[in-house]
């Protein structure tokens, strides 16, 4: 079965993508972290370097996963459901 | 001593004359600077139980050990005195110039004493001190007053001034400096309005040694390139501005005076919409690298800008029902402007509109109230009438904790504050570590002398296996050292271990040999001796608490049901006690003052 997944994104990860959502389709069963962010490089590769790290499959440490705007997640834990939100969040929270 | 003059300076507004101090080496290798040299200085300078209007309050500036000497971020001093808002410790900061022009005049602090019976302009500079009369600025706003001052003395002068909100002593004015940055918390420009003090202009460059300047130069380089790095992105590309739409989706956005109950949309005034629609510029601190200062230029303003943070968009917007752009620019730059907190104005705003809906005003009140169209045109309004203490206003300029006593009918409930001082835009419903340093903080309901909402927002493998009073101890702690050196917190993830990397920096700086325990424990006394201040000035334990509506309003969305019980915060605080080792009331033992080598 196809896990749709929502991204919504926050701060300069939207500003460089120039929209708030983006809707991904995985074939695969199972899907975490690491295929989210190859699919976000592959779609804006201007992300890279500001926002992921396309090399390594990671987010950069101003940002963070949070899933469904519940949980905020280790991305290693990441377990990724057909219609999850998952939200990119700039990490720094002081202000 | 390295890195210090070793010197106060005290000027007595009463007499119009000064003299200077030493300052102690003992009593910086405790207190450090800023913050924790502020409240040492408050606790022996301030008479228990003065009126915090009285001429006995001391309104103190301190620099601190890292001011000039260029290191990232650090151009910051802090300003204490005992707050009209809460009877404790106020405390604010502020950035910029005016940190390195205090301690150009060759003081570590300056204590301002007394009050006059004229309006005074001090100017303090190489040549003495002159108490020049400043009736021809009253009336004048911070940039006028500011703008006036840099033409009459040249350039070179940094200004501390308030606005007409301190004048009229406003119980929630600010102290505004380098054009537009507000000390802006805790009431201190009203503390400097009740001794008819309109500015003081600082210009001196006296030159401090460092003890190893070699290391420190090195420091510097390296600090300015990670500074740039992760770490501070988000302060870097929109400020403090992006938590709106961050905290709106988490539903951790107070909105509608804390009632969350809102079908209005605030994607408008997200920092990433303001980004994209509107012009906006980035201004840096004194020797900041980061830049995390966004100004934005006011639609229909002319060119009119406003330096926007997070907490006024919060306080001016969703916490008023407000979700209209050019509103809240508008209402940030006045308060600026007039030289007023812009949180304390907003919940009290807030907290009037609500009484207003629901028919609870006095009779009495109505007749003082302006003429309207909508909720923009009332705020604009209340904010003027609260400046200039005209109408309701004045009423109001005391802010919501001591109106809403005085009216009684339940409103207290909801008006929003802790120990006097109005709520931050973190709700604590959802937030629970954020709720206990809200509770617990001694300045009232703080923003950032904890970071507590860190642990709230970090995935539970982040925050480990501590108690949530641990947590905000600790954070407290780390603030308390940050804001004494003075760092900037925006700084603070670019460590990679605070401890051991400021504590070097310090002895590099002073020539001591302090280590990271040494270092933490002064963070802990800071803390301590800022208790034990409230304690002194009346602290009970009943106001280590939160608002009635935070327990019997729980959040709710669908399934999701956010609260918080009375019984829940009862038991963190019991924690946050535990882990101060505090007794069960709150109280500091005399054995743990002793221990901190904290004499009262
Ligand atoms: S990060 Fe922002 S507030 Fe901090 S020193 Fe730099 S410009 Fe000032």
């Amino acid at each position: 079965m196809a896990i749709n997944l929502t991204v919504e994104l926050y701060g300069n990860s939207r500003i460089i993508a120039g929209q708030k959502l983006v809707q991904l389709e995985f074939t695969e069963s199972k899907v975490g972290a690491v295929d989210v962010i190859r699919a976000l490089a592959l779609l804006f590769p201007a992300l890279g370097g500001k926002v992921l790290d396309s090399g390594d499959k990671r987010l950069l440490s101003s940002y963070v996963f949070n899933l469904n705007g519940v949980g905020f997640q280790d991305p290693e834990k990441l377990k990724l459901c057909d219609g999850d939100a998952l939200l990119i969040l700039p990490s720094q929270a002081g202000g | 001593m390295f890195g210090y003059h070793n010197k106060i300076l005290i000027i007595d507004v009463s007499t119009k004359s000064w003299r200077w101090e030493d300052l102690q080496e003992e009593v910086v290798k405790d207190f450090i600077g800023g913050s924790g040299l502020g409240a040492y200085l408050l606790y022996h300078y301030c008479p228990p139980g003065a009126d915090p209007f009285s001429p006995a309050n001391p309104l103190i500036f301190c620099a601190s050990p890292l001011v000039g000497s260029r290191l990232t971020t650090t151009s910051k001093f802090a300003v204490v005195s005992k707050s009209p808002q809460t009877g404790f410790i106020g405390d604010s900061l502020s950035s910029s110039s005016l940190a390195l022009s205090i301690k150009g005049i060759g003081a570590d602090a300056v204590i301002i004493l007394g009050s006059s019976s004229q309006w005074l302009s001090l100017k303090v500079d190489e040549s003495g001190i002159q108490f020049n009369d400043a009736s021809h600025l009253l009336g004048n706003t911070t940039s006028m007053t500011e703008g006036h001052l840099i033409e009459t003395f040249g350039p070179g002068y940094g200004i501390a001034c308030i606005g007409p909100a301190g004048e009229n002593m406003v119980r929630f004015a600010s102290i505004s400096n380098d054009g537009g940055r507000q000390a802006g918390r805790t009431g201190n420009g009203a503390v400097m309005g009740s001794k008819k003090i309109k500015a003081i202009s600082f210009k001196g460059y006296k030159k401090l040694n460092y003890f190893n300047e070699s290391n420190l130069s090195k420091t510097r380089k390296q600090l300015a390139i990670k500074s740039l790095g992760e770490a501070t992105e988000k302060y870097r590309t929109l400020g403090t501005m992006a938590n709106l739409s961050v905290f709106e989706r988490l539903k951790v956005l107070p909105i509608g005076n804390f009632r969350n109950q809102s079908n209005k949309d605030f994607h408008s005034i997200s920092g990433e919409a303001i980004h994209n629609e509107e012009k906006v510029s980035t201004s840096h601190c004194a020797n900041c690298t980061i830049g995390c200062e966004k100004l934005v230029t006011i639609p229909n303003g002319g060119s009119a800008k406003v330096r926007l943070e997070y907490q006024s968009l919060f306080a001016l917007g969703p916490l008023v029902g407000i979700s209209d752009r050019e509103t809240i620019l508008k209402s940030s730059k006045f308060c600026d402007e007039m030289g007023m907190d812009t949180i304390s104005a907003g919940s009290t705003c807030a907290w009037f509109m609500e009484c207003m809906q629901k028919g609870l005003l006095p009779k009495q009140w109505l007749g003082l109230l302006p003429t309207y169209e909508n909720d923009e045109d009332l705020l604009r309004k209340l904010l003027n009438a609260i400046a200039k203490r005209s109408g309701i206003g004045d009423i109001l300029a005391e802010g919501s904790a001591r109106v809403s006593k005085e009216i009684g009918l339940g409103t207290e409930d909801f008006a929003m504050h802790v120990k006097g001082l109005e709520m931050p835009g973190y709700e604590p419903r959802s937030l629970h570590t954020m709720a206990l340093a809200l509770a617990v903080s001694t300045r009232g309901a703080c923003h950032n002398r904890s970071s507590a909402y860190e642990y709230d927002f970090a995935s539970s493998s982040d925050s480990g296996k501590l108690s949530r009073g641990q947590m905000v101890v600790d954070g407290e702690d780390y603030s308390a050292v940050m804001d004494s050196l003075i760092w900037c917190k925006f700084v603070r993830k670019v460590f990679d271990d605070f401890y051991v990397e400021s504590s070097e920096i310090l002895n590099d700086v002073t020539g001591w040999d302090m280590d990271p325990n040494q270092l933490a424990r002064c963070g802990e006394r800071i803390n301590n001796l800022k208790k034990q201040f409230n304690i002194r000035e009346g602290w009970v334990m009943d106001q280590d608490n939160l608002p009635k509506r935070i327990f019997s309003e729980p959040l709710s969305d669908g399934e999701n049901r956010q609260s918080l019980s009375e019984s829940d915060l009862g038991t963190m605080i019991k924690s946050y006690y535990d882990a101060r080792e505090w007794t069960s009331d709150g109280l500091i033992p005399e054995s743990k003052l002793k221990s901190l080598g904290i004499e009262c």
